[in-house]
């Protein structure tokens, strides 16, 4: 309440900075936007290259979710850049290095598991993985009359191993290349992008120790395996390739309607190395986005009100596979065994005036997941609501602030589990009912963070610290800390 | 403007075409006969056929015969078929017989869409 009657006290907005304009959640009415490369030419309103050294640190009582582990450590070291080679041209960068831990992860012997699942390779008995992560990306835009072009390129590589058994080893490349236009038409700029995506991963499982000689699972979805390739099969890998096309509508002004529509398609094919890279599940992946709303912007306040639907769809196809001739082994028919399927619709109302940005979002999430034969499902709905509030405040020509705080709370609604529990082991069943006991929960959050921009007129270059931390806390009992630290140099 | 939208129809087109198609055609209706040869004619059969997925390794039984054949509705898939126990025939002189037999076949592909047969040969096993 104290905040709010602050908020509608405040005096009135500054002129934009390029550091507001940066940093402020208004920028969050023009995000989706900037995912074409040719309206990157108004990403920022000043040139910047920064150099950050970064750390996250997460730790969960107990694994919200077994496959990706109780937490994690990762510092990183990430460069930045944003230049402007001419008044209508510009070109950006991004390089990053990180080296971390993950801990506990079970279920789970490959590297990203949220591409890949449900289709990985895993055992119940995991354990903590070592991770190493290099990125890469550059694009360049320019504007010509009303028409505005760019291209965009990603590049990272990747890998993750585990030094004791069961020793996991992934190792992944993975490659984006995006090209867009747009064109100002009257008040409005309309814009359309396309992606391609290659990705490729190669992920075995080793067991040094005599004894330890365990079977390799290679799931299927919901507890279920292809039983005939588990077992002593550990060496597989994924060939994945996609595209997306995204649609923009933006006022010019920064006032007017807005309407963005993204979709994207990708499919990730699990490979046996060790039957003559045999086909074993392919996974494809549908993703929808659509957001429309309404958004004005003045020198004193900003507006907006955005709806978002969207709905993300996994179907995995399982080759069923007949009996070798030689090390052929033919495909009979594709089966799609398993499918996901998630929505998220809400609405976010964003409110700034002066120094302080408000933002809240309401929405509803339905998680439906099933495996066709023998028949699995596993479903919840969620119903959300989250208030942001940032406050970004020059607090001499030297130093800048900027503090935010968010809280929210996801309250389940509902939930549904079909298992055939007579037909599963004990262990598949624990891990079953482990995961449907944290979906069916509800969980409430709080994070809070602060960085500092410090430069004086004279330094060329400016200094930077900021400190977050993010706490989650499940209605089982359990809870997850977040912690971030950043130091770093922008010119 | 015209040709923005006609730009964007195409698209927009080509991207539902490209849709992946799911393949929920899973079940199939096969026939496992039993085959005894031109010299004998099945007429009863008391058996337990255990019909076991090669590749999830999911198990089904039926007893349900209908003379020397057994309609079950399975996944689409290759299988391994176990048949045991009794059935009476008549011989190529019309005399009746109640014997014991077997029929395995180890790999069987039952993976047609709509329905699918297959077909075993037995043994009898005094």
């Amino acid at each position: 309440m104290a905040l709010i009657c602050q908020l509608l006290t405040a005096k009135a907005a500054a002129p934009d900075s390029a550091y507001d304009y940066r940093h402020s959640l208004w920028r969050h009415t023009i995000e989706e936007t900037l995912q074409n490369p040719a309206l990157m030419n108004g990403a920022y309103l000043a040139p910047f290259t920064e150099l950050s050294l970064k750390g996250d640190y997460r730790h969960q009582s107990a694994a919200f979710r077994l496959e990706q582990g109780t937490g994690y450590l990762m510092p990183e070291l990430t460069a930045r850049s944003f230049i402007r080679l001419t008044p209508s041209s510009v070109v950006w960068g991004e390089a990053g290095y990180s080296k971390g831990d993950t801990y506990n992860k079970v279920y789970n012997n490959v590297a990203d598991f949220d591409l890949l699942y449900p289709d990985v390779i895993a055992d119940s008995l995991g354990g903590d993985t070592k991770r190493e992560r290099y990125i890469f990306s550059g694009g360049y835009a320019a504007e010509k009359g009303a028409w505005m072009i760019g291209g965009e390129l990603k590049f990272r590589a990747e890998q993750e191993y585990r030094t004791y058994d069961p020793r996991m080893r992934s190792i992944v490349s993975d490659l984006l290349l995006k090209g867009g236009a747009a064109r100002n038409l009257g008040d409005y700029r309309m814009g359309l992008s396309v992606e391609g995506n290659i990705y490729r991963q190669t992920a075995d499982v080793d067991f040094y120790g005599e004894t330890n000689g365990m079977g390799e699972l290679q799931m299927t979805g919901l507890g279920t395996s292809y039983v005939r390739f588990s077992g002593s099969n550990r060496d597989i890998f994924y060939e994945g390739k996609g595209g997306a096309v995204t649609m923009d509508l933006q006022p010019v002004s920064g006032s007017g309607w807005m309407a963005h529509l993204g979709y994207a398609q990708h499919q990730y094919e699990r490979l046996s190395d060790e039957y003559n890279s045999l086909p074993l599940t392919t996974l494809y992946r549908q993703q929808v986005g659509l957001t429309f709303g309404w958004k004005q912007k003045t020198a004193d306040v900003e507006k907006a009100l955005l709806l978002h639907a969207d709905y993300d769809k996994r179907a995995s196809d399982e080759h069923v596979v007949g009996t070798a001739t030689g090390q052929d082994y033919p495909i009979l028919t594709d089966l799609t065994m398993y499918k996901q399927h998630c929505w998220d619709v809400a609405a976010e109302a964003l409110y700034g005036r002066g120094d302080w940005h408000l933002m809240m979002r309401v929405g509803y999430l339905s998680n439906r997941e099933q495996y066709a034969y023998v028949e699995r499902k596993m479903e919840y709905a969620r119903i959300y609501g989250e208030l942001t509030a940032q406050w970004l405040k020059t607090v001499s020509c030297n130093l800048r602030l900027n503090v935010y705080a968010k809280g929210g709370y996801a309250g389940n609604i509902n939930s549904k589990i079909v298992m055939p529990y007579a037909n599963m082991t004990a262990s598949i069943k624990d891990y079953v009912n482990y995961t449907y006991k944290y979906q069916k929960a509800s969980y409430a959050q709080a994070q809070a963070g602060v960085r500092a921009d410090y430069q004086p007129k004279l330094w060329r270059v400016g200094v930077f610290a900021q400190l977050g931390t993010a706490w989650q806390f499940c209605s089982i009992g359990e809870h997850e800390a977040n912690m971030h630290v950043s130091l770093g140099i922008i010119f | 403007m015209k040709k923005i939208l006609i730009l964007l129809t195409m698209i927009l087109t080509l991207t539902l075409v490209a849709c992946h198609q799911d393949n929920d055609d899973y079940m199939t209706q096969a026939t496992i006969y039993l085959d005894g040869g031109d010299t004998l004619t099945i007429n009863r059969v008391q058996a337990m056929a255990q019909i076991t997925n090669l590749n999830t390794r999911h198990v089904v039984s039926t007893a349900e015969f209908n003379g020397p054949q057994v309609q079950i509705e399975l996944l689409r898939g290759a299988y391994q078929i176990n048949v045991e126990g009794i059935l009476s025939y008549n011989d190529e002189k019309g005399v009746q017989h109640i014997r014991s037999f077997r029929a395995i076949s180890d790999y069987v592909e039952l993976a047609g869409t709509g329905s699918c047969q297959a077909k075993l040969n037995i043994i009898f096993l005094d």
